[in-house]
């Protein structure tokens, strides 16, 4: 049983944000709830082998989603653009963001978003990207710079 | 420029305007549960099927490498064995040079195939060699066959082993169209009808050389009579093969003349026996096994009449020439039986008939007069008919390398089929 409450705490504490990074990344809402979904259930069936929940989601739910892109399916399907998630009209500010954020190339889109939206440090970035540190920052600058500039544009 | 802080501040509202409905933790717990117990099952009948695997592919690498029966199917029988009727083609599955037969009792033509018959009587083989190059020759003791290409020049001889369908190639120079005509009693020598420039049909004028196995010397014994073409050159070996007895084709007169092997002296005949008046042709010919003269069975033609008559000093062995016996076209002789007994065949049959006329039928060609089945040129080994019995023998089953096709082709078979029903249910 405490197995399960574990799932069950580390599910609602990070259900929405994994979806949310593979939506970032994916550009799809039923893709990116496929892929967290997916990453959830891999790790229920060895739960008592990961340490580090938050952290092990994390990679998880990127790998999967840099190999969808790899594959291009969803590149092919979705083509670059935002689905534009139901219920809530976004506001000015948003629609921005996301026509910026679309621009990026899904790697840079990630590590924005592992990097201002969950407030990762730069190494734990490195850590979940599976990349050198310098590689991470070079990331970070570059998809920074080109929010400034796309936002600062508006 | 806006602030870093300011992206992010821009990047979070964004981020947390995309809705998200978590689903209940517990379907993905029931979801993770039932993948487990998939993978147990797949994982319980993994062994199942590698047992399996390892069996079909231990069965088909078996059967792929292992070698054949251990004994060739004209080496099984101790006594030599022929069927009353010969099998149709269909029973010729497999050529000589992928299942040799062994010692063959037969050889002849059916469909346009050479086939060669083993010494049980049941087993057929296509000689494949011998359907490429054109003409073929079974030696008196089964064991090999002559090839040879009577319509075009080649420097070469093939000399097949049928107990193990490889082919020894001999070679001569110039290069000649060559048929062949008669083995040796010893199975040493081969007479062949030669020709420089061949006629198509291998009709004359030719020459005859022979061919020594042992010595590989292939010499020229007859030189060509010229006027004595449209009718084959016919030979035969006597006095222990160092002569040979040949006719020069249609020639008037139907005269026989015996030329010396060692040395050859192809213009100059030892001996010559004829010419009889108003014959025409020696289509057939026999020399008697009696060593001290030379007693020959000569088929001549008539105009359109053939008779089978005997010619040599036939009242010196103490008994009168045997009388005419009428032949048909086609009607070949085989070989002595003994010294009073002839093998023939007549019509669509092989016979062996006494001097006196009288008739025992050895067996019968398909009945049939024309398509696949119709057996032509053919030859026995008449060594071997002293210790043959004739009896009714059916065609032998598959031969091994069919056999074993039939094999893998069949695991193959049930391969895919256990294949594609596993597939089937797991979609289902």
């Amino acid at each position: 049983m405490a197995g399960v409450d574990a799932f069950d705490a580390v599910y609602a504490a990070q259900y929405a944000p994994l979806v949310r990074l593979a939506y970032v990344t994916v550009g799809s809402m039923p893709a990116a709830e496929d892929v967290v979904q997916d990453v959830f259930i891999e790790w229920y069936r060895r739960i008592d082998q990961v340490e580090a929940p938050a952290a092990y989601l994390r990679k998880a739910v990127v790998s999967r989603c840099s190999s969808w892109v790899r594959r291009r399916i969803l590149e092919r399907r979705h083509a670059g653009t935002f689905d534009q998630p139901p219920v809530v009209p976004p506001d000015a500010g948003t629609v921005a963001v996301r026509a910026a954020m679309a621009q990026l190339a899904p790697r840079y889109r990630m590590a924005l978003f592992l990097r201002y939206y969950l407030d990762l440090s730069v190494a734990e970035v490195a850590e979940t990207l599976d990349c050198p540190l310098g590689t991470a920052k070079s990331l970070l600058h570059r998809g920074l710079a080109h929010l400034q500039a796309h936002l600062e544009d508006r | 420029m806006i602030s870093e802080e300011r992206v992010a501040e821009l990047i979070r509202t964004a981020v947390d305007a995309v809705p998200v409905e978590p689903p209940p933790p517990a379907t993905f717990r029931a979801r993770a549960t039932a993948r487990r117990r998939d993978r147990r099952r797949a994982g319980r009948i993994w062994p199942a099927a590698l047992a399996a695997a390892a069996v079909v592919a231990t069965v088909m690498v078996a059967t792929v490498t292992l070698p054949g029966p251990s004994t060739v199917p004209g080496e099984e029988s101790t006594t030599y064995r022929l069927p009353r009727e010969l099998a149709g083609s269909s029973s010729a599955t497999t050529p000589v040079s992928q299942d040799p037969p062994g010692r063959a009792i037969a050889l002849f033509n059916q469909g346009g195939h050479h086939v060669v018959l083993a010494t049980d009587g049941v087993t057929y083989r296509r000689l494949d060699l011998a359907d490429q190059l054109g003409a073929a020759l079974l030696s008196p003791d089964g064991l090999t066959v002559i090839v040879s290409d009577p319509a075009r020049t080649t420097p070469h001889v093939e000399v097949v082993d049928l107990r193990t369908g490889q082919a020894q190639r001999f070679s001569f120079d110039p290069p000649l169209a060559v048929r062949p005509l008669a083995w040796s009693p010893n199975g040493r020598r081969v007479a062949f009808a030669t020709q420089v420039s061949p006629t198509g049909n291998s009709a004359g004028p030719a020459g005859v050389s022979v061919l020594d196995l042992d010595s590989r010397r292939f010499v020229q014994v007859a030189e060509p009579r010229p006027g004595t073409a449209g009718g084959l050159v016919q030979a035969a070996f006597i006095a222990a093969g160092s002569a040979v007895l040949a006719s020069a084709g249609a020639e008037d007169g139907c005269t026989l003349r015996v030329y010396q092997v060692d040395p050859p002296k192809p213009a100059e005949p030892v001996s010559v026996d004829g010419p009889v008046e108003r014959c025409r042709e020696v289509v057939t010919l026999a020399v008697h096994p009696l060593d001290t003269a030379t007693l020959v069975a000569v088929g001549e033609r008539y105009g359109n009449i053939l008779r089978l008559n005997f010619r040599g000093d036939w009242l010196a062995q103490t008994r009168t020439t045997p009388p005419s016996i009428p032949l048909s076209s086609g009607d070949r002789l085989l070989g002595w039986s003994g010294r009073d007994r002839l093998y023939a065949t007549l019509g669509s049959s092989v016979e062996e008939f006494t001097l006196e006329g009288g008739y025992d039928r050895v067996l019968r060609f398909p009945a049939v007069s024309d398509g696949p089945d119709l057996v032509t040129a053919f030859q026995l080994a008449t060594d071997l008919m002293p210790e043959t019995t004739v009896s009714d023998l059916s065609s032998g089953g598959w031969p091994w390398s069919l056999r074993r096709s039939a094999a893998v082709a069949f695991l193959l078979l049930v391969v895919t089929a256990a294949v594609l029903v596993i597939r089937r249910r797991r979609t289902a």
